[in-house]
Formats: C-alpha cells, sequence, structure tokens
C-alpha cells in the first residue's frame, strides 16, 4: 500500500466524515483531535530504518518510502519530512482540543482538516515539474487561500486581516519561477556568475517576501484581532512551520543565495524592523487580540534575525524559539478564547476587571503574550535571551534596540493586566468554568515548565534538526 | 477560439500593446467594478495574441486562460451585485488623486527607465507585463476590499501565465495556475459576501405594543464584528415612539388631573391640535381628542386626514 495516499486519503475521508457529522460540533472536535493525535505520534515513533511497517489497528503492511506519481508531482515520505509532518499534526490535534470547549462554528473543524491535509501534501512533496522548494509558493497561495475560509470560524469577521494572508505569496511567486529558469541556466554556463547573482538576488527577495516583515505584517495582528484566538494560533504556526521548511531547503540546495548576494543582511534589517514594530505597537494595543498579534509579530522578527544569523548554530536556535512560539501561542490563546466569550467580544465594560471573576484564563493569557515577547519566566525567556546574545556577538546595538521593543510591549502588557485585574464594572460577569480554568491551568503549567527546564526540548528539536538536514 | 485571436492579431503590435496598457490604467481611474471586471477580461483578451503569435504558447492553453479570467471575473461580479452600497464598491479617494498617481507612475516609469528583463519575453512586450505588474501594485496599494485586491491579484497572474508558459511549458504547471486563479477568485468572492455578515438591522426594542419596528440595516459598530445585545443610550426604543390612547383610557386621565392641568374643553367638532412633545419627553402622551374622532390613530395622521387646523374655542 502506497503510504501517501493512504496518509492523504484517511485525512479527506476524515474531513468528509466531519463535514457530514457538522452539527454535532463536539463528536466533529474530538474524531478530529484522536485522528490527527494518533497519526502524530505514529509519525514521531515510526522508524525509518524498517522500509516495511505494519499499520496500528489496521495490521496492513505498508511501504514506508513508496511514491505516489501524480500530475507530475510525487508525493513521498522521507526522514526529513517526518518531524514536520509529526509537527503539524500535533499542533492541529492540540488546537482541535483546546476548541472543544467554545463554539467556533460547524464549519471550523473539516475546513481545518482539509488545510491540514494541503500542508501534509506540501510537506510530501518530492519532484515535481522545477524543484519543489520552487514550487512551494503556488502551494501556499492556495492554502492560504483555504485559511481565509477556517478564519471565519462561525463568525462574520472584517476581511482585511484574512486578505492580506494572499499579498506575500502571489508577489514572490513570480521570483521562484524565474530564479528556477535562472538556476536550470547554471549548469549550461557555469562560469557566467550573472546568472547565479540573478537567480541569488531573485530568490532572496521572493524569501523575504514570503516572510512577511514590517510592513507587509499586517495581516498577524488584523487577523489576531478579530478571528477566533485558536485558530489564528493554529493557522499562523501551520503557515510559519512550512514557510521555515521551505526556507531550509531553499538555502541548503542552493547554498549561493547567502553567496553571492546580502541576504543576511537584509533579513537581520527586516528582522528588526518587524521586531521593533511589533514591540511599540503592541505598547499602543487597547485591544486584547491585537496586542497579542503584536507580541507574536515581535517573536517573529527575532526569529527572522536569527535566521539571518550565518553557520550551522542558527538553525537549532530557530527550532527552538519557534517550539517556544507554539507553546506561547497556544498558552496565550487558551486564555483569550475565554476571555473573548465571557466578555461578548472584548466590550470595554465586561472586559473591565474580568481577570478577578476569570484569574486562570487571563493569567494564561498574560504569560503566553510575555513569553512571545521573551519576559522573565516566560516560557519564551530562554529562547530571546539566547537569540540576543547570538545577535550581539555582531551588532549588540540591534540586540539593545530590540530588548527596547521588548519592553514596550511589555508596558502594553502591564496595561493590559492593568485592565484585566482593576475594579470590575459589570458585577454579573461570571466566575470561570472549572474546565476552563484546568485547560488554562495546563496551559501555564506548560509554559512554567520550559520557562524553568528549556531542555526538555532539546530530544524533539534534535529530531527535527534531522528534517532540516536533508 | 483561435480563430478569434487571428483577428485579434493587431494587438500583438506595438499599438495593441499601448491599448492592453490603457485598460489597465482605466481600471486604476475608474475604480469601479465593472470597469475593474472587464478590464480583467480586455487584458487577458489583449495578452493572448502576443502570447500565440510572440511568444509561440501554444493556442489551447491561452484559451483554456482566457475562459478562466472570464470564469474569474464572472465570480466576482455575481458575489458584487449582491452587496449593493457595501464598502467593497467604494471608492479609494477620488478621480483626481488617481490621475496624480497614473502620472506620478509614468513620469517615474520614464525618468527612472524602469525595465526588469524577463528571460526569453521579446523586449517590448517585457515591458508591457513590467508596466501590468506595476498597475496591479498600484491597485493592491489603493484598495483594502476583497474586490479590488482580487482583481489586483488576478491581474498579477495574466502576464505570469505567458511567463510560465514560455519558460516551463509543462501542462500541469498551467493547470495549476488555473486552479488557483479560481481558487483566488472564489476567496475573493465569499469575502465580498462575507463583508455583509457583519450587517446588523437596527431594531426597534419591543417594550410596549404600539407600532411596527423601524429596522434598516446599517454598519457595524463593533470592530469585533459581533452584534450588540445590549440597549445604548442612542437606541429607540417603542417607549419613544408617540403612543395614541384610547377614549376611554383619556377620560380617566383627565378625570384624575387637577383643574389647572386639565387640557381644555373643547366642542364636538374641534380637535384640540396640542404642541408635540419634544424629543427629551418621553412621558407626555396625552392628546385631546374628540369622541367622534377615531381611536388609536397617530396624531400627525389624524391631522393630516382631517386636512386642517383645530379652531381655537370661542
Amino acid at each position: 500500500m502506497n503510504l501517501p495516499l493512504l496518509i492523504i486519503g484517511t485525512l479527506f475521508v476524515i474531513t468528509l466524515a466531519t463535514f457530514l457529522l457538522r452539527s454535532r460540533e463536539l463528536i466533529t472536535g474530538i474524531i478530529a483531535t484522536v485522528v490527527t493525535a494518533g497519526m502524530a505520534i505514529w509519525f514521531w515513533r515510526v522508524d525509518m530504518s524498517q522500509p516495511v511497517q505494519q499499520l496500528p489497528l489496521v495490521g496492513t503492511d505498508v511501504a514506508l518510502t513508496s511514491p505516489l506519481v501524480r500530475f507530475g508531482f510525487t508525493l513521498q515520505m522521507t526522514a526529513g519530512s517526518i518531524p514536520i509532518l509529526a509537527g503539524t499534526m500535533g499542533l492541529a490535534a492540540l488546537s482541535f482540543f483546546l476548541s472543544l470547549r467554545t463554539e467556533h462554528g460547524s464549519g471550523f473543524v473539516p475546513s481545518a482538516l482539509a488545510l491540514v491535509t494541503g500542508y501534509v501534501g506540501l510537506a510530501l512533496i518530492s519532484a515535481g515539474p522545477i524543484a519543489p522548494a520552487l514550487l512551494a509558493p503556488l502551494f501556499l497561495i492556495g492554502l492560504s487561500s483555504m485559511s481565509i475560509f477556517v478564519f471565519h470560524a462561525g463568525r462574520p469577521i472584517r476581511s482585511e486581516g484574512p486578505l492580506r494572508l494572499l499579498i506575500p505569496p502571489v508577489l514572490s511567486f513570480p521570483l521562484f519561477l524565474i530564479s528556477a529558469w535562472y538556476i536550470a541556466q547554471i549548469p549550461l554556463n557555469p562560469q557566467d556568475v550573472s546568472t547565479t547573482q540573478t537567480a541569488a538576488q531573485l530568490l532572496s527577495i521572493g524569501i523575504l517576501l514570503l516572510l512577511a516583515p514590517a510592513p507587509l505584517h499586517s495581516a498577524l495582528p488584523d487577523t489576531a484581532q478579530v478571528a477566533p484566538p485558536i485558530v489564528t494560533a493554529l493557522l499562523t504556526l501551520l503557515y510559519q512551520l512550512a514557510l521555515l521548511h521551505l526556507i531550509f531547503r531553499i538555502i541548503s540546495s542552493f547554498p549561493f543565495i547567502t553567496q553571492e548576494t546580502t541576504f543576511g543582511l537584509w533579513l537581520t534589517w527586516a528582522g528588526l524592523a518587524t521586531a521593533v514594530w511589533g514591540g511599540v505597537a503592541a505598547a499602543g494595543a487597547a485591544h486584547p487580540g491585537r496586542l497579542w498579534g503584536y507580541a507574536a509579530l515581535h517573536d517573529w522578527g527575532v526569529i527572522l534575525m536569527v535566521l539571518a544569523v550565518p553557520g550551522v548554530t542558527s538553525w537549532p536556535l530557530v527550532l527552538f524559539l519557534y517550539s517556544l512560539r507554539a507553546v506561547s501561542m497556544l498558552t496565550a490563546a487558551v486564555g483569550l478564547s475565554m476571555l473573548e466569550a465571557e466578555s461578548n467580544g472584548f466590550e470595554p465594560e465586561r472586559l473591565q476587571g474580568i481577570g478577578t471573576r476569570m484569574p486562570w484564563n487571563s493569567a494564561a493569557y498574560l504569560l503566553g503574550g510575555l513569553g512571545l515577547v521573551g519576559f522573565p519566566l516566560s516560557a519564551g525567556f530562554t529562547g530571546h535571551w539566547a537569540a540576543m546574545q547570538t545577535v550581539a556577538i555582531d551588532d549588540w546595538l540591534i540586540a539593545a534596540v530590540v530588548l527596547l521593543a521588548a519592553g514596550s510591549a511589555v508596558f502594553g502588557y502591564i496595561r493590559m493586566a492593568r485592565l484585566l485585574f482593576g475594579p470590575i464594572v459589570v458585577p454579573t460577569t461570571l466566575r470561570e468554568n472549572p474546565l476552563s480554568a484546568i485547560y488554562a491551568l495546563v496551559g501555564i503549567l506548560a509554559s512554567a515548565s520550559l520557562a524553568l527546564a528549556p531542555q526538555l526540548l532539546y530530544g524533539p528539536i534534535n529530531r527535527a534538526l534531522s528534517a532540516f538536514s536533508g | 477560439m483561435s480563430l478569434v485571436f487571428s483577428l485579434l492579431n493587431f494587438l500583438a503590435t506595438g499599438p495593441g500593446m499601448l491599448i492592453t496598457g490603457f485598460f489597465a490604467i482605466l481600471m486604476i481611474l475608474a475604480w469601479e467594478w465593472r470597469v475593474s471586471l472587464i478590464g480583467l477580461i480586455l487584458i487577458q483578451v489583449g495578452i493572448a495574441p502576443i502570447a500565440i503569435f510572440l511568444q509561440g504558447i501554444d493556442a489551447q492553453w491561452v484559451t483554456v486562460q482566457t475562459l478562466v479570467i472570464i470564469l474569474c471575473s464572472l465570480i466576482l461580479a455575481l458575489s458584487t451585485t449582491q452587496i449593493a452600497g457595501s464598502p467593497t464598491s467604494r471608492q479609494a479617494g477620488n478621480w483626481p488623486l488617481r490621475l496624480m498617481v497614473v502620472i506620478l507612475l509614468y513620469v517615474s516609469w520614464r525618468l527612472f527607465q524602469f525595465d526588469i528583463a524577463i528571460p526569453l519575453i521579446d523586449s517590448r512586450v517585457s515591458v508591457l507585463f513590467n508596466w501590468l505588474f506595476i498597475c496591479a501594485l498600484v491597485i493592491l496599494s489603493l484598495s483594502d476590499n476583497p474586490l479590488f485586491t482580487g482583481s489586483a491579484l488576478i491581474l498579477w497572474f495574466i502576464p505570469m501565465h505567458v511567463v510560465v508558459a514560455t519558460l516551463f511549458p509543462f501542462s500541469s504547471l498551467i493547470v495549476l495556475f488555473g486552479f488557483l486563479e479560481l481558487i483566488l477568485a472564489l476567496c475573493c468572492s465569499y469575502l465580498i459576501l462575507a463583508e455583509r455578515l457583519g450587517e446588523s438591522e437596527q431594531v426597534t426594542i419591543a417594550t410596549d405594543v404600539t407600532f411596527p419596528n423601524t429596522v434598516g440595516p446599517r454598519q457595524l459598530i463593533d470592530r469585533s464584528g459581533n452584534e450588540r445585545t445590549e440597549l445604548l443610550p442612542n437606541d429607540r426604543t417603542t417607549m419613544d415612539l408617540l403612543a395614541v390612547p384610547l377614549v376611554p383610557e383619556l377620560r380617566e386621565r383627565q378625570a384624575k388631573l387637577p383643574p389647572q392641568d386639565a387640557p381644555p374643553t373643547v366642542k364636538s367638532d374641534q380637535i384640540t391640535v396640542s404642541q408635540p412633545p419634544s424629543p427629551s419627553d418621553t412621558t407626555q402622551r396625552l392628546r385631546a381628542v374628540q369622541p367622534k374622532d377615531r381611536t388609536g390613530e397617530h396624531p400627525l395622521v389624524a391631522t393630516l386626514s382631517k386636512g386642517k387646523r383645530a379652531k381655537k374655542p370661542k
């Protein structure tokens, strides 16, 4: 049996089943959680040294590396794609589990599963008419388009945020395709350096566009403000995981990008602008979702700056930062979703003092958000501190500016904390449900555990590095 | 369709390319959804002879691409026709501003001799494609709604189809292109329709049985997209509407009032038109009406139907 067909077929069948059962949101949520969690565990534990394995529950033998060729594209599971698949499934499972507590509309689960299927397909592509890494922006256009339907998740939201998601991949794909042609010409004229330089410049600009640094960043805070928090966290993390994997494949396949251009410098400045703007805008954000979005933007800027660091040390740190980012974003989303539900869409009167009635969810939101800006004793502190040390080796001034921006974001969270834990205005605000308090407590414990023992992530990161080693 | 493109082969000449480029300017200047969507089709029809006769692309592929663009425009047009009066149909600035933008764009184009060479693409065609790319970027920068952003993104795809078909003549890639264009159009169409989901009707809260509620669409005031369920000071309720008491009820009230507060007596064939209550006076509801007058009728309606002012008592 063909493994890629089995994986995609299973996800398609589950998507169809959840669509037919979409009126039963709790049942579809549980089904999606169980299936994606099971697939994540299987991906994580699969041993590629044995080419033929028996599938659990089914008992059928399957060839792990058997390819699936359709329409000129080859889908095949490789050792490098396993951590990406496991990470994608794990994020999806966590998000489906967290979304069980709040209503996300009947279409959320099937549409999110369809999107996850798309990301799995992207990770499995091993060959195509041109290099898969250079075709990826086209697939990201399709996945970003599907994300628009998932963002609505049962509520009417403004269209600007989801709409802006489409712009970076659409603007970047011509650069990737034209650079693919130049790359194909390099072996024909190896002494012509202009071909290599042109390809490197086009790819550099294309990657920068895809990363959506400031001023192309506006999709993230806009969607964080209007879309359900857990949906925002899931879609943002899935997109950025696929993006990081794509960038590594491009840089490792075409190393002349960093040699023929000042790609590192552009990435540093793009990351700096993003981190600074995220921190400054967070200081002035009055909406909890928007504040969270700007904090996530600041964290993304730090990741971009670490990406710019040459050498083999940067990718473990990038993966470490991304893992901490995922934990922080999901922790904040847990608390934010309950605050949103109880405050009837963040109405100012209801938000004032809501922390006195919902202390655990408020604490989860604050702790997760502070983890995105590297506040001490939060999940992101160790990662941000290591990143600043790495950046400061070349230029301490840049690291100081980023720290100031982080401080600015912390100021925004202090204002928010005063609002949440201040005098309550609406005395009829209900106390938080014990189950939701447990959810928030688990998120807080996860963040605190990583703050105290970041080495818990070393094992998964080393495993993921195999993906980023080809 | 190949015959149609053969008839239009003048568009593959210099003046023809100028006409195609002019359509892109027209999309920016007019900033009207009909002009934008028809402009997309006209630009694609203008690009098609270039692709076939200058770039040597298979006519079948160009035909499919043209049909896809027509379909995309139809999808967007169908959604736009259903949302009359929405933010999507609003103009970005005014036409003098957009004219200045176009003039500035052209002056910069000539001043900086902006020309990015595209491999395997004729130099004249490359100039046209660069112009279309820039026009798409201008539309993206001026718009923040699904319709015009979608038009700009599809405009971005039109010349790239020719480039990709020239550089990589693989049918799977062309199919993927068309698929993505349709997906983009569907997504933007969905967002156009979804803009209306946020509109809520201003419903007068029923607190008394009087007249039908006053309803009308209005835009969201809640930026998070949630409808309001609580009263605000400016909300109107049925208590704010003028109530017309029944005659027996009025007689009882008049009997309870002190003599100095009692309304003036009237004759049987006269009605007393009292001063209308002030907007802030929600408690003054009494009207002096004749027994023979119709009850349950708004005083204004009664006044208009009588067609005369009340005469002062002698």
